[in-house]
């Protein structure tokens, strides 16, 4: 009997068991506490520590100084701002839990490790939030947080939040969500950021920093899915990548099992954005049991916006960016499971912004 | 695992069943996914709240001698009965999902209730997005079979192949020569008795339920006899709602067959069309006043 992966120990741990791991050390982990055995074990155990234990000041240890965040609504690069928007989060969200589904990692260069970190999270809207006043509604949201990490620290952190299936549980519909969000205005970095990365996207060039894996196998999976699917729009090539029943989680509460509801989830998505142009910039993968691997990518969309709801008329044609996370359980060379997030309030705030501005023009 | 499930319905030991999960585990409720102790807590005292302390016949167990299993509880409160299924997904010592199946209106007759007042307390669904699709099987295009999910070979896998051309294809010539003559079928308020009351529900459905598509999840088969499977499966297709609106519905119905060399010998049919009801204000799918 073969010993089971780190990956399949972790997806049947108890909380205890998470907490107080007993599995050697697998991991050289240079420059981290001794306490951690690998890096799956060292982001666990901090998301725990600030997230539920509430040790909000832990950031301070865990984070670098400066530790740029990107996110679809937002960008900072402080440990400070990590610590108030952790602490601003909390206050809206008093019971928030951070139940850890999967993380998924890579070993980089230079002593980096790479993790992607997929969180349902249970909360109940208690006080104002980037989305309006408390609504006292309970929801429930997945997070993918990719982080780069060296010597016991973050460094580097890509944040993927499926906010438009958490404000439909609120009671809030997602385009009155963004239309809140674009009131605020998220600061000349961020938009320099957005212009850039659409630009990058565009033009088909993935992320120069060399955090993209070099397993052939699958970034050619993975270039494969984005090319076929995406660019080229030929969803009859679904049955290339898919299981015939494999599960398929999009943000908003798509959800779909089939090639033929697969093929119909993404027509409708792609249909908001018909010159859609996708890149990976990080796929990291691990085994999980003897026939399935688990699968991180990281990736972003360019192109241009056409409107399915009408009150996002006047966005049509405007430049579209999404930044998003995709884990993938696969089997003999299918996915089994799909779960993508990124943040369609983000997304349509910032068209919004952009309309609002053309107009001031 | 699943006698943490009966100890549940029969003793209340929710400690045991609190033991059996794991920080992560999913709790799946009509279309609902209900994570941490909080939201289940809520769930159980609702239904010891409702449904109280019951007793339980043998439960029938596919046990497929993997971390999939499917139980079908037999619950009794002296007077009437309720079938529960269960789809578990465990590892011997903990629970890592859990998909509950039972029908509400036959949950109301059971606990002698109102079905608009259990409805109230049975988990609202996610807020799902149901994107629209072409649902014909084009001669081109991959659709799935029960061979996909199945690593065994021979009549099991054909019968089922035939099972399933039924709901997916609306080959209702199969029913005739499919099920065994004396075969035991049990369908949610519905009266079907012989095979021609099958063919007469399958284009029901299809008459309220037009563009229809039926899509397979999950296929568990009992690993030692091969005569006891389990079908995960759904249909979507557009509805009129109550206010004359069409709209695009999703049923999820779970089957139990038994197998044997006549046939299908029974066969079990588990969906929740007050659930189904209630998520998408629509009327029956399968009929008017919920006969044949």
């Amino acid at each position: 009997m073969t010993q089971p992966t780190t990956s399949e120990v972790l997806h049947w741990q108890t909380i205890n068991g998470l907490l107080h791991p007993t599995r050697p050390k697998n991991q050289a982990l240079v420059g981290f506490d001794h306490e951690f055995v690998d890096i799956a074990d060292f982001i666990l155990r901090i998301t725990h520590r600030i997230w539920e234990q509430k040790n909000i000041g832990l950031c301070y240890d865990y984070y670098e100084d400066h530790c740029p965040v990107h996110t679809l609504g937002a960008y900072c690069d402080s440990v400070e701002t990590v610590v108030q928007n952790t602490l601003r989060t909390i206050a809206s969200f008093p019971d928030r839990s951070l139940i850890g589904e999967n993380v998924i990692w890579s070993e980089e260069p230079d002593e980096v490790y790479y993790s992607s970190h997929r969180i349902t999270s249970i909360m109940t809207n208690q006080g104002p939030s980037e989305f309006g006043p408390p609504t006292y509604k309970t929801g429930r949201v997945t997070t993918i947080a990719d982080c780069l990490c060296k010597d016991n620290k973050i460094y580097y952190e890509w944040l993927m939040r499926d906010n438009s299936f958490l404000v439909k549980q609120l009671g809030i519909d997602p385009v009155d969500a963004a239309m809140f969000q674009a009131q605020q205005q998220p600061g000349q970095i961020f938009n320099h950021w957005l212009k850039s990365e659409y630009q990058r996207t565009r033009d088909g060039q993935a992320m120069a920093c060399d955090t993209r894996n070099t397993d052939t196998q699958w970034a050619e999976f993975a270039d494969g899915w984005a090319e076929q699917i995406f660019n080229h729009k030929c969803l009859n090539r679904l049955s290339d990548f898919y299981h015939p029943c494999a599960q398929v989680q999009w943000p908003g509460g798509r959800q779909a099992t089939g090639l033929a509801a697969i093929s119909g989830l993404l027509t409708q998505w792609l249909a908001t954005c018909p010159d859609a142009r996708m890149v990976i910039d990080h796929i990291a993968v691990v085994p999980f049991d003897e026939n399935r691997s688990h699968v991180a990518l990281r990736w972003g969309v360019s192109g241009s916006y056409q409107a399915r709801d009408s009150r996002l008329k006047a966005c049509n044609g405007h430049p579209y960016y999404v930044l998003g996370a995709t884990h993938f359980e696969l089997s003999d060379g299918q996915i089994l499971q799909e779960w993508t997030v990124f943040d369609e309030v983000a997304a349509i705030a910032n068209l919004l912004r952009h309309q609002s501005k053309r107009s001031e023009d | 695992m699943y006698q943490v499930i009966s100890r549940f319905f029969t003793q209340a030991d929710v400690k045991s069943l609190q033991q059996a999960l794991l920080h992560s585990t999913c709790w799946s409720q009509g279309q609902r996914h209900v994570y941490g102790q909080t939201q289940q807590k809520q769930l159980w005292a609702k239904w010891l709240a409702h449904v109280g302390l019951v007793k339980q016949a043998e439960p029938v167990v596919i046990d497929t001698g993997a971390q999939q299993r499917f139980v079908l509880y037999q619950l009794s409160n002296g007077e009437r009965s309720l079938s529960v299924g269960a789809w578990l997904y465990h590892n011997h010592s903990h629970i890592k999902s859990l998909e509950i199946v039972l029908d509400t209106e036959e949950l109301a007759e059971f606990s002698n209730q109102n079905l608009e007042q259990l409805k109230d307390w049975w988990p609202s669904p996610d807020p799902l997005v149901l994107s629209d699709f072409d649902q014909q099987c084009h001669p081109h295009t991959r659709h799935a079979v029960p061979a996909d999910l199945l690593t065994i070979k021979g009549q099991p896998v054909a019968q089922l192949e035939q099972w399933w051309s039924i709901w997916q294809r609306f080959n209702l010539a199969a029913v005739s020569h499919l099920y065994a003559a004396d075969c035991d079928w049990q369908y949610p308020s519905q009266q079907v008795r012989k095979p021609a009351d099958l063919i007469t529900l399958v284009a029901m459905m299809n008459t309220r339920l037009t563009r229809s598509y039926a899509q397979l999840e999950k296929i568990l088969i009992d690993a030692s006899t091969q005569k006891k499977v389990a079908i995960g499966w759904r249909i979507e297709g557009d509805m009129l709602d109550n206010n004359g609106n069409p709209i695009r519905v999703r049923l999820p119905i779970t089957s139990y067959l038994e197998l044997s060399s006549q046939g299908i010998t029974k066969e079990r049919l588990l969906f929740d069309e007050a659930a189904f009801q209630k998520a998408f204000a629509v009327a029956s799918v399968f009929s008017g006043n919920g006969k044949v």
